[in-house]
């Protein structure tokens, strides 16, 4: 099951989430998601990239806290450098603590509340500090 | 960088492009003014500057990216319905900007002995969503605030250059200082630095290092020679259009800012073709969106080196009456960026500068100007302008 083609759902606990994204094949260029329509690097076709999927660990290089207006409610933004794999951006979990720039964080799934019917879903990727325990 | 640019002379390969006449309606939170109204305001102003009347100008460029389809000709007709060329250009918030291009492209060209530039906008009376059709690609799930972007780069900036949040804040500090002498900035206040680092918003970005939204509305009009000898007018008050230059993001490796990198490249190649260097700048407008952004875009453009833009903006270097003066109108942060009028706003600031009108604001022997603007896609467009008496 994904969410969205881009994120994989781990079938068994404990196994990791996982990014779909594409490799070029003629100039090494590595995204997430998957680049359909050609490589933005060189312009290489789509059938030139690979799809390739990597685990939703890396390292984060810069974190910020976002305020939400009107509330007392915030979210922490990361951008992460992900093993072997592109630099992304990412929600950081706010109750893992101690992230900060150079910290190891690994992607898991969390609930967001659905605007359309009210309901719960395990749809929002969030990462958190390597250091806590797994899903 | 692709061959054509490289071979590219730019507008001086063709003919002069002169502005010779500004206008401006105040930029403003939302108001129940129609747009109509702004861009009339503008265009009025423009034409009584350049002593020109309405039917002596051959096209229009309107720059907008909120009014929708085909605002220009609802606006223009009530200066009467000349036939002339009308085109709405839409560039993000670079669409002012795009029209000042193809404003100045056409008189080059000969198609226009005058055209007006004409940036307009008004948020709509909803919720500000940019509208952006699906382009079919998945999204990875997560955060896309422009303002969380410009922070983690504030971030990445601090770590770089060892520069603090309060050398960061002095960029708003000073655009706040300017804006208050600006009788057209929506935001009008000089403020301490308390104030300016108080109410975060994300990272060390705080509500005042960020621009408003809002309405307004700015018009230049561009000439040739043929225009201004045919209709006589005042040469002296005529600021030359050197170079415009229009370029999109490249990939660049990694931990490389892309607005950063792209600024380096187009400016390079417009001041190339105005055989001018960064460092005999009198007077630059950038896109100052974010404080942070002040800083990553002096040291692309060159005024200064990588890593040394905030200790240069804490000596004085940067004020009205320092070595070069940035954003001498408020920028973005405290003039505003109602988005169409933005980039034809910094044009209407430079030529005044370069004419030695700015008042309160003037930099002294102000002779040569930049004007810069990045927008979403990433697209830049920097324009630069002379002074006659440079010449």
């Amino acid at each position: 099951m994904n969410i969205n083609d881009v994120v994989l759902v781990p079938d068994e606990p404990g196994d990791p989430v996982k990014l779909v994204g594409g490799r070029c094949q003629n100039c090494g260029r590595s995204t997430v998601p998957h680049p359909v329509y050609g490589c933005e690097g060189c312009g290489a076709a789509p059938s030139d990239i690979t799809p390739t999927v990597w685990v939703a660990e890396g390292v984060v290089k810069s974190i910020v806290q976002v305020h939400r207006r009107g509330g007392d409610q915030s979210t922490w933004v990361a951008k992460i450098a992900l093993d072997d794999g592109p630099l992304i951006r990412g929600l950081i979990d706010q109750q893992s603590s101690g992230v900060s720039a150079g910290s190891r964080v690994k992607g898991r799934l969390a609930s967001s509340q659905s605007l359309a019917d009210d309901q719960l879903r395990d749809d929002l990727l969030v990462f958190v500090s390597v250091s806590e325990g797994s899903l | 960088m692709n061959r054509s640019a490289q071979l590219n002379r730019g507008l001086l390969a063709m003919r002069p492009v002169y502005v010779i006449g500004i206008g401006l309606h105040p930029y403003q939170r939302k108001s129940d003014r129609s747009h109509v109204e702004l861009g009339l305001t503008a265009v009025r102003e423009a034409l009584q500057d350049a002593s020109l009347a309405w039917p002596d100008v051959d096209a229009a460029f309107v720059g907008t990216a909120l009014l929708g389809m085909a605002p220009g000709r609802a606006i223009l007709r009530h200066l009467g319905a000349t036939g002339l060329a009308m085109t709405q250009i839409e560039n993000a918030s670079a669409s002012g900007s795009s029209a000042v291009a193809q404003a100045s492209l056409a008189v080059a060209s000969g198609t226009a002995e005058v055209a007006l530039a004409l940036g307009v906008d008004k948020p709509p009376a909803t919720k500000l969503v940019l509208p952006r059709a699906p382009t079919g690609i998945p999204a990875l799930p997560g955060p896309s605030l422009p303002v969380a972007n410009f922070a983690l780069l504030a971030e990445t900036y601090m770590q770089r250059t060892g520069a603090t949040p309060e050398q960061i804040a002095r960029v708003a500090l000073k655009n706040h200082r300017n804006g208050a002498a600006n009788p057209a900035a929506q935001r009008r206040k000089v403020r301490t630095l308390d104030e300016v680092m108080s109410d975060p918003i994300a990272g060390i970005l705080t509500r005042l290092q960020c621009c408003p939204v809002g309405e307004g509305a700015s018009a230049v009009l561009l000439a040739s020679d043929t225009a201004l000898k045919r209709f006589g007018l005042d040469e002296s008050r005529a600021v030359q259009v050197l170079a415009s230059v229009t370029r999109t993001e490249r990939v660049y490796p990694d931990g490389l800012d892309n607005d950063t990198e792209l600024t380096r490249e187009t400016v390079k190649v417009a001041l190339d073709q105005a055989s001018m260097n960064a460092l005999e700048l009198d007077v630059i407008e950038v896109h100052d969106a974010f404080s942070v952004e002040e800083l990553l875009y002096l040291e692309a453009i060159g005024v200064c080196a990588d890593g040394a833009a905030a200790s240069a903006l804490a000596d004085g270097e940067f004020d009205i009456g320092g070595r070069c003066a940035v954003s001498p109108s408020g920028g973005l942060l405290s003039m505003g960026h109602p988005i169409g009028p933005t980039g034809v706003g910094q044009v209407v600031e430079i030529t005044r500068q370069l004419r030695g009108e700015a008042g309160a604001r003037q930099q002294p022997d102000a002779q040569r100007g930049l004007a810069h603007m990045v927008g979403i896609g990433a697209v830049c467009v920097v324009h630069v302008l002379e002074s006659r008496a440079a010449r």
